[in-house]
Parts: structure tokens; sequence; C-alpha cells
């Protein structure tokens, strides 16, 4: 525990190349969709990042480049100064060990033809971890008596399909935890489940985080959610980190007009709470040739000349708080 | 104890299923008849099927049942020990295909990139093969023993199951849990064979079983044209054999190419019943 690991992401890129039908009946036009388009940030052990942002802003694209389901156009990610490329060549469970992911959607996670006890007890079997099967029996049935799903013997022989979501995203975070990775990344673990359960859910993960000392990664279009669970915060647009900081901080005092318009139109439940609500039009565009200037101009409120000419550099606000826009003094 | 329960509850909800799909009841009847029949043909058959004797186009009558054909062989054991030849034909030459159209498509629909389109592309060039007369060549080059017939259908048919787990294998690795396997550390092959192809399986069973019709149909041709198995009885030799006689001894032809339409159809309504019960969109009870 005492190992401090880190992890670096320098500089990720994420294109897709489309090819679209041009004027010409036999011409096709290339078109390149920025899924993530330059995204650097550092995490320290035991620390939790809130990722947020709309719908297509490259959230879930970043968890899938960090856990290698997907590979990165450029950029590197790094696990103490290793590169996560030359980890993976060399041992890819030892990779798969480093950073795991929970998934949105806990009906799907599991192949519907296994048992419970076959899914956890094979994960347990491919990593070499426990020697014989009653010992990887005895490790998932501990396991589950400890979040809550007692007794385990009665959920080891139950198919997916006979579990509530609740129950099946907790297996989902179970398993990933049984490999004891240094990083784990949630991609909106919450969102498919009922309201009831959700709170039940963030409180495991962010025990199990505690205990283990796990950097959690928290996807999250739910902004009151990231802000109770995370330590920083990341705003996300069209595949841009436009704001960075203390969670604190960026929700207080939100410096980017991005972040200021989904915090206005965050529900509260304190009816006395006088918020402007600030409106913006449209949906996030595709990522598809933006540019020069800031991708938020088109629904800025602020816009200007300027953010139709040049991206805003990210300026330093104040410690550990980053925010790229014009019209922000930096100190 | 907990796992036998299970096995009871499952085959009672496989009952209940059965007894619901009309095809799939009727099916199952007739060919359970078919099997018994084939397999105690010693015990029921009144004659040895291959001796000669002198009573030759006989019509029905009760020492010969079903008449005999132009050698004084007894059609009625004919069948019982044709339909040996005709489901073992069928149901070998249906895996085979199964199996290898299994493999190729899941290959190729799950691994996708260069590896999907060069299969792909193989696929249609079996596509747009005349398969009957490929069969028909490879039989004259190679031989017509019953082992030859089968391995010939069974490699030259299984486009249509390599289509259908292709398909499968698209659509399921875009499924959360493939990705999440993915996650947690599975190996590709490992991933195809253990999770991809048992969840894709289940068109693949219900087209296997139509193509063991299609296969006894196929080798009762080959037999019918004389490229049968001289040494074993078939339902399309004897279909062969009655041709000449048509016209004095219509039992002959009648009674065998009776037996080989009850079990294509048997096996079909199998297949399609158990597409009717599999296919998500028909399947209202689940």
């Amino acid at each position: 525990m005492g190992d401090n690991y880190t992890l670096e992401v320098n500089n990720l890129f994420k294109h897709y190349t489309q090819r679209i039908k041009g004027n010409n009946r036999f011409s096709t036009v290339k078109k390149t969709v920025k899924a993530v388009d330059g995204i650097s940030f550092k995490l320290e052990a035991g620390e939790v990042m809130g990722v947020i942002g709309e719908s297509g802003c490259g959230k879930s694209t970043l968890a899938k480049l960090l856990t290698k389901l997907e590979y990165p156009t450029q950029g590197e990610i790094l696990f103490n100064g290793e590169s996560s490329d030359e980890m993976i060549k060399k041992d890819r469970l030892r990779y798969k060990r480093t950073i795991q992911m929970v998934f949105q959607n806990p009906f799907d996670t599991f192949d519907p033809r296994n048992s419970i006890e076959k899914i956890i007890v094979e994960t347990l079997k491919m990593h070499n971890i426990g020697k014989t099967h009653s010992d990887r029996v005895s490790t998932a049935i501990n396991a589950m008596e400890k979040i809550g799903l007692s007794p385990a013997g009665d959920y080891l022989h139950r198919f997916p399909h006979e579990l509530s979501g609740g129950q099946l995203q907790r297996i989902s975070i179970l398993r990933t935890m049984l490999l004891k990775p240094k990083f784990l990344i949630a991609d909106e673990p919450v969102s498919m489940l009922d309201v009831s359960v959700r709170a039940d859910i963030i409180k495991m993960l962010q025990d199990l985080v505690r205990n283990s000392d796990t950097a959690l990664i928290f996807i999250s279009h739910d902004i009151n959610t990231t802000r109770y669970i995370s330590d920083k915060i990341v705003v996300m647009y069209l595949g841009r980190i436009v704001e960075s900081g203390t969670t604190d901080y960026v929700l207080h005092n939100p410096v980017h007009p991005y972040t200021k318009t989904l915090i206005s139109n965050c529900a509260s439940i304190n009816m006395d709470e006088k918020t402007d609500v600030i409106k913006i039009e449209g949906e996030p565009p595709t990522p598809i040739d933006n540019g020069p200037g800031c991708y938020f101009a088109p629904r800025c409120y602020m816009k200007k000349d300027i953010c139709f000419k040049e991206y805003p550099e990210q300026k330093v606000i104040e410690e550990n708080h980053f925010a790229s826009c014009h019209f922000i003094n930096s100190n | 104890m907990n796992k036998s329960g299970d096995f009871f509850t499952k085959m009672k909800r496989m009952l209940s299923m059965i007894n619901q799909v009309r095809q799939l009841k009727i099916g199952i009847i007739l060919l359970t008849i078919i099997i018994l029949l084939a397999l105690f043909a010693p015990l029921i058959a009144t004659h040895d099927p291959f001796s000669l004797n002198d009573d030759m186009v006989n019509p029905p009558s009760k020492n010969y049942l079903l008449g005999t054909d132009g050698l004084g062989r007894d059609i009625f054991s004919g069948i019982l020990y044709g339909a040996r030849t005709s489901i073992v034909i069928g149901v070998v030459a249906a895996s085979i295909s199964g199996i290898v159209g299994t493999l190729i498509g899941g290959i190729s629909g799950f691994y996708g990139g260069k590896i999907d389109s060069v299969v792909s592309e193989i696929i249609n060039v079996f596509l747009m093969m005349p398969t009957f007369f490929l069969i028909l060549i490879i039989v004259a080059l190679f031989g017509s023993s019953m082992f030859n017939v089968m391995v010939v259908i069974g490699i030259t048919t299984w486009t249509g199951n390599a289509r259908l787990m292709r398909a499968q294998a698209l659509s399921l690795k875009q499924r959360t849990f493939v990705k999440s396997l993915e996650n947690i550390g599975e190996s590709k092959i490992k991933t195809l064979i253990k999770h991809i192809i048992p969840n894709g399986i289940f068109p693949i069973i219900a087209n296997t079983t139509m193509n063991i019709s299609e296969a006894i149909l196929t080798e009762s041709g080959l037999s019918f044209l004389g490229l049968g198995d001289p040494n074993v009885m078939s339902w399309g030799q004897m279909v062969y054999n009655g041709k000449s006689y048509l016209t004095n001894g219509w039992w002959i032809s009648t009674f065998s190419g009776a037996a080989i339409v009850l079990t294509v159809l048997a096996f079909y309504l199998i297949g399609d019943g158990m597409n009717n019960i599999l296919s998500p969109k028909l399947n209202d009870n689940k």
C-alpha cells in the first residue's frame, strides 16, 4: 500500500476515420471523428477523479483507451513512468491487474450462460489467484459476504438474469477488486440502476477504493454524485478537457463558461437555493472537423470573435485548477 | 442436489416449450418413430434387405408388406435398413457442415478486419458454386463410399452456417460482456470458443437440423443418379431401382420416396420449430 503509483496521461488522442460518400458517385470523403482530442492528466494512488461532460464528449472512449480496449491514435499512458504499451506487451494480465474497469450496464456485463460462481472463479483462475478450485470458491464467498451479498452460497449458483441490477453491479465491482487493481475506472456505474440502490453502490465503491488505496476514475453525467465521491474533477467537452481541478474549487468557482452552464443546470434538492440557469442551445455537435477556434464557441454565451480563431490555451487559475478559455485572467 | 433439481426443472421447461410449438412436437414424434424403426431394423424387418428371391416385382401383400423390387428384394425391410444410412449420412454431413461453418464464421466475425474480408470472400465463392455438381464431380472422381459422400456434403454446405455464425459473432462482440471479458484479461481465442460460440450457437443448431434433411435429399439425389454407395441400402437407390418398374410396380419408388419425404419433413419441422423457439422476436414467453 505504501507504494505510490501514478497514472500519467500525456496528450492522448483517439481519432476515428469515417468514410462518407462524396458528391461524386465514386468519391469518398474521409472525415475524422475526434473522440478524444489531446487529453493530459495525472492521477496519484488513492485519488478519486471525476470526469463529467455531456453525452458524446469522449468520456467512455477515454475509459476504453485507458483499459486498452481501444488503442490511441497518439499519445501515451504511463504507469509509474512505465509505458502502458510495453507493459501490455510484456505481461498482458499484469496490465489488466493494474487497471480495471466497471461497466455501465450491469445486466450485460456477464456472459448470460455462466453462473456467478463460474464468472468469479474463472477470473481468479485466469490471474492465478488461489491454488485450488475450492480455494477460489471460498475467496469468492468471503468477498461476496463482505459486500452484503449473503448468504453468498445462494448467489453462487444463480445466473446473471436471476439477479437485480444492483446485485450484478456489486458483483461486477467485486470481480474487478478481487484483482486488486491500482486503478479502477467506473464508467457511469450507477446510471442504469434504480435510484434506491445507487447510494449503496457508490458507498461500496468508495469503501473498496479507500481500503485498498486504489485510484478511481469516476465517469458520470451526474455532477452531484461526482461531487460526492471525487477529490478532483475534470470537465470534458468534445474530447478536450475544458476545466479541471479540485472538486470543491471547480464546482464552487467554475470559470469556464461550459462548466458554469453544467453546474447551473444541475438540479438541486434545496428549493430555496437561487440559481440562474444558463441556457445554451443545441446538443454537442459530433466532433468532426471542429476548430480552429474554441470547440465550445458555437454554443457559448460569452463568445466573441477571438473564440472562433484560436483554441484558448490552458490557464492556471489557482493551484490545481486549470481551464481553457480566452476570458480568464490567469494568475 | 441443487444441480439435479435444476436439471429436472430444465427438462420440464423444455417439455412445455416443445408442447407449445406444434411443428416441433410433430417433428420430434416423427423422428423418434423413424429412429426407433432404424435402430430395431433387424427385429422388425421381415426379410434380409439384400437377399434376392424369385418373387420379383410383387405387389404389397401379407408376405411382402410393401412389395418387392425388380430383383425380388423386400421393400419394407429395405426401407428400414435404408433409414440407418439416411440418418447417419444426414446427421454426420450436417454436423461436419455445422462445425466447419461455426468455426470459420466465428473466427471471421469475431476477429474482423482483414481475416473477415478474406473469409467472407471465400464464403461468397463457395456460395456461388453449384454445390450439387461439385459433389457429383468429387464423388465421380474419388468414388462413392458412404464416407466420401458424407464429407463432401459436409464441406460443400457449411457456408450457410458460417454466415449465420459470422453475423452472430459480429453482434455478440459488441456486447458489454465481451468487452468486460477482454477487460478482465480473457484471451481472444478463449473468448471466441467459450463465450461467443456458445452464445451464438442456437440459430446454427436450428439450421443444422434443417441441413440434415437437405443432406438426406442430396444423398438420395446422388443415389438416384447411381452415385450412391452400392454397399449400403439407401432410399435414393431404391427409388432409382424402382424407376424402371414404375409402370408395373409403382410401390417400389413410391414407398421409398415417401420414406425420404417423411424423414426430411421430420427434420425440417424440428428445425423450424427450434427456429421459432430460439428467435427472440417470436418468443413471447421469456
